[in-house]
């Protein structure tokens, strides 16, 4: 169900009303279960209301499951978790076609929805996968629809991805090849709780009642307000911050700073620069604002940008987090914007 | 309205912006000028002492004017204004949007919030005065530029010669500032503002070369200009001439003319081939050169008046009358004038018998130049009186004379005693017949050392030039000659006669200033040869100074 064009600045005052109601009860709700993790929740939404996928990086046991299976019961959204091994086809995912036999007695081939089939997805330790496997998710992620036997399937809307990655346990994994990691939207790390969360961990979880979210909204109203955030407006400057932004992660580039130059063999590709604008219109709108600013794409930079730069051997031989590097490269550009000389 | 907004915040930025070039360029020309200013007065160059500070007023003025006219577009305001109060790029967006059109409710919304945003907004709040960072270095570099124009160069960074020239304009400046306070004094009792004016400026040219902050061209021509300015002031501001000073100027008046007279006669009986009575004459002009002593000068006058009448020639006004006047007025027999001015007008009676008409003229010439000197003095009406029989004589009216000398005869003697207790009044200042005129002294220290016992025996009194041995006399006349440390000295000169003894027709005093400042620019200019440069400068000093020249 597409909401229609906002043509009044009224329109857009009752949207950005909805839009903002509905973020609050969803951060409620998950509030509810989740302890901390306020970023990673953040970005989760974020991700979920710009209509992109998250890959969430983190050691087991701290609430990536959780936090996903919560999300999608707040929005009574149709759940689907995938373990990935290294012996898992990429029929296990997107299904397979069975012959079948009637009641009548006749046969016929009729296919079977794999784990695919949800509107939330959860792939967990992904990397785990073979490439083989790891590519079926391709075509799903970025077309939303999956071919079997020939014959292409339209995947439920909202189509999201969660997937979870290991990054300790690296021996008999596959890394997400770039292309793959390219169609996430956000990459998101997910840091162990403080001593206070861990409290509050305890308290709700050993007790004799488990929380659990309550309905918020439904699958029609998210995608309304996901076309409500695609008509957030972007000006120029703005745009031209993020576009510079993503030119600095560049070695080539002129605007690069020094380090991005000495350590990265490839920077983000544009769709960096659209998972930076569409994740500041959601943060605009959640800013209770009806335009991006320059702000919004500072705080999306580094979810947005980490899983694209790619390191080369000295960059990786260093240790050299990509998390740094995206900050020089903020700091660059944010040098080379126009000021008044008082 | 949003427009509206951006334009204040523009207005405040630019200001800003003058603000901060204004600062940038008074540190940079300050420091400039602090290193020129240093320079030029370790090198004793002249410089105009306003020059730095006109400069920095200059490049202040020319910065604040491109602060004011600083290229600042909408969009750069607006994002500034954003960044700087954290609006989220709500101007700058909403600006953008209204320039494409702000077709979208969005887009509406935007521009809505942002002027909702702005109406709070304060440009102050934007864009706070603080304190540029440059403020400290300028004043750093003003304070230094202040010193540097202020305090005295250290004598350890000049030459010997330029200390001893430090010296000397130091005492050049000791010696005008009591004139400046005369001057002052003088300026108040009259409510003259010229007077007051050029007193401050001799006083600051005092202050300046006691500071050693103009070099010794620069003050020989401060000091030529302001000495024509009090030479005209000395006169708009003269007294009349106390009966000390008429009765020292009579009785110089008298030495000269029996000098002149007796030298004339001793001419003529040369010519006539009577040599002894030449020499005798030329005995009597000398002795009349050399002494100062009233009877000794009637003396002389008398055996003028006998040696002419054995001679047959005429004398013209006998200098027995100006001795008598100047005796009456320094306090003798005031009937010693009395007598003599009856015996001229007796005498006027033979005058058309005895006299041509050029002796006649020459006559009416003397009258005419004593009356000038009466002029000046509490004795007006006696100096009209013979004016008035000077220029009977010029029209050959020689009774008329007579009678106009009569008059004055018989008004002289009240005139003159009249004349000498209106001095001792102002002397004590109670003012005429306010005082019984008795136990005061009459002190003053300019003027000529003569026998009155008021005169400090170390009274100055060079006289400088005074041609007073002329082939056709000029008219006498009162000038103001030097500064001295005692105040400016008075002279005779006589005016409009060429002197015997060269060519010059200018007296010395109103080409001294300009041949001294010639001077100094061939000294200046290396002109004259190192050898003779102390002997001209000694020169010039000596007249400056009234010093007699070292040899």
């Amino acid at each position: 169900m597409a909401e229609p064009v906002i043509e009044t600045e009224e329109q857009a005052r009752a949207q950005s009303e909805r839009f903002r109601r509905l973020v609050d009860g969803l951060k409620a709700e998950v509030g509810r279960v989740i302890v901390g993790m306020d970023d990673v929740v953040e970005n989760t939404l974020i991700a979920l209301l710009a209509g992109g996928h998250v890959l969430l990086e983190g050691v087991p046991g701290l609430g990536k499951t959780l936090l996903v299976r919560t999300l999608s019961e707040a929005l009574d959204l149709k759940f689907s978790r995938i373990q990935f091994t290294p012996d898992l086809m990429p029929a296990d995912i997107t299904g397979t076609t069975v012959l079948w036999e009637k009641p009548s007695g006749e046969r016929e081939f009729q296919f079977q929805p794999g784990p695919i089939f949800a509107n939330v997805i959860l792939a967990d330790e992904i990397n785990r996968a073979t490439p083989k496997t790891q590519s079926a998710m391709l075509e799903a992620m970025q077309e939303h629809s999956v071919t079997v036997a020939g014959a292409s399937r339209k995947l439920d809307e909202p189509f999201l991805v969660f997937a979870t990655q290991n990054p300790i346990e690296m021996e008999g994994t596959y890394p997400l090849p770039e292309a793959q990691l390219d169609r996430f939207l956000f990459k998101a790390l997910v840091s162990f709780p403080s001593l206070g969360e861990l409290h509050e961990i305890m308290n709700r979880t050993t007790g004799h009642t488990i929380p659990h979210a309550a309905i918020v909204a439904t699958k029609e109203e998210i995608l309304a307000l996901c076309q409500v955030a695609r008509q957030v407006s972007v000006a120029e400057h703005v745009q031209d911050f993020a576009l510079r932004l993503v030119l600095a992660t560049h070695p080539e580039s002129d605007q690069a700073p020094e380090s991005v130059k000495r350590f990265v063999r490839y920077g983000s590709s544009p769709r960096g620069g659209q998972a930076l604008v569409l994740s500041g219109k959601v943060r605009a709108l959640m800013d209770h604002r009806y335009h991006v600013s320059v702000d919004d794409l500072r705080a999306s930079a580094l979810p947005s940008l980490r899983h694209r730069l790619l390191l080369n051997f000295e960059g990786r031989a260093e240790g050299i987090e990509p998390d740094a590097l995206i900050e020089e490269a903020l700091a660059q550009v944010t040098r080379g914007q126009q000021d008044v000389p008082v | 309205m949003l427009r509206r907004g951006i334009r204040a915040l523009r207005l405040r930025v630019r200001l800003l912006i003058a603000l901060r070039l204004a600062i940038g360029a008074v540190t940079i020309v300050s420091a400039g000028a602090t290193l020129c200013v240093l320079g030029l007065r370790l090198r004793g160059v002249w410089y105009p002492p306003l020059a730095p500070e006109v400069a920095l007023v200059a490049a202040a003025l020319a910065s604040l004017a491109t602060g004011l006219l600083w290229p600042l577009p909408d969009r750069l305001i607006a994002a500034s204004a954003d960044r700087r109060l954290g609006l989220r790029d709500r101007i700058g967006s909403a600006l953008q949007f209204l320039r494409a059109g702000a077709g979208s409710g969005m887009e509406r919304a935007a521009v809505l919030d942002a002027l909702g945003h702005l109406e709070l907004l304060r440009a102050r709040e934007a864009f706070p005065v603080r304190r540029p960072r440059g403020a400290s270095a300028a004043a750093i570099c003003l304070g230094t530029l202040l010193l540097a124009q202020i305090l005295p160069i250290p004598p350890l960074l000049l030459s010997p010669r330029e200390r001893e020239e430090k010296a000397e304009l130091r005492e050049v400046a000791a010696r005008i500032e009591p004139l400046a306070k005369q001057l002052e004094e003088a300026a108040t009792q009259a409510d003259d503002q010229e007077a007051a004016q050029v007193s401050k400026q001799l006083k600051k040219l005092a202050q300046q070369l006691q500071r050693g902050q103009v070099s010794k061209k620069q003050a020989l021509l401060n000091l030529s200009e302001l000495e024509k300015k009090v030479q005209r002031l000395d006169q708009k501001l003269a007294k009349p001439k106390t009966a000390e000073e008429l009765a020292d100027s009579l009785r110089q008046a008298q030495q000269d003319s029996i000098s002149q007279k007796a030298s004339e006669l001793a001419r003529q009986a040369a010519e006539r081939g009577d040599k002894e009575a030449a020499k005798q004459l030329e005995r009597l002009a000398q002795q009349a050169k050399q002494t100062d002593d009233q009877d000794k000068l009637n003396e002389l006058s008398r055996q003028l008046e006998e040696r002419a009448g054995k001679l047959g020639a005429s004398l013209g006004l006998p200098p027995g009358l100006l001795g008598a006047l100047s005796q009456s007025l320094a306090g003798a027999d005031p009937g010693l004038s009395e007598q003599a001015l009856k015996d001229l007008a007796e005498a006027a009676k033979d005058w058309p018998k005895e006299l041509s008409k050029e002796e006649l003229e020459a006559l009416a010439a003397e009258l005419k130049e004593l009356s000038k000197q009466l002029d000046g003095s509490d004795l007006k009406e006696l100096s009209k009186l013979l004016s008035e029989a000077s220029e009977c004589l010029k029209s050959g009216n020689c009774d008329k004379a007579g009678a106009a000398l009569g008059k004055a005869a018989k008004l002289s003697k009240g005139a003159l005693a009249k004349a000498k207790l209106a001095a001792v009044c102002r002397s004590c200042k109670l003012g005429l017949g306010q005082c019984s005129g008795k136990g005061t002294q009459i002190v003053y220290g300019r003027g000529r050392p003569g026998p009155q016992k008021a005169i400090p025996p170390n009274a100055p009194g060079t006289q400088l030039f005074a041609p007073r041995q002329s082939e056709n006399p000029g008219d006498l006349e009162r000038v103001r000659a030097q500064i001295n440390p005692q105040g400016p000295m008075l002279a005779t000169t006589e005016k409009g006669a060429p002197p015997t003894g060269g060519t010059s027709r200018v007296p010395y005093y109103e080409v001294i200033s300009d041949y001294s400042k010639t001077a100094e620019e061939a000294l200046a200019k290396e002109e004259v040869p190192p050898a003779y440069r102390g002997t001209v400068r000694d020169y010039f000093r000596a007249l400056q100074s009234g010093k007699p020249e070292k040899e």
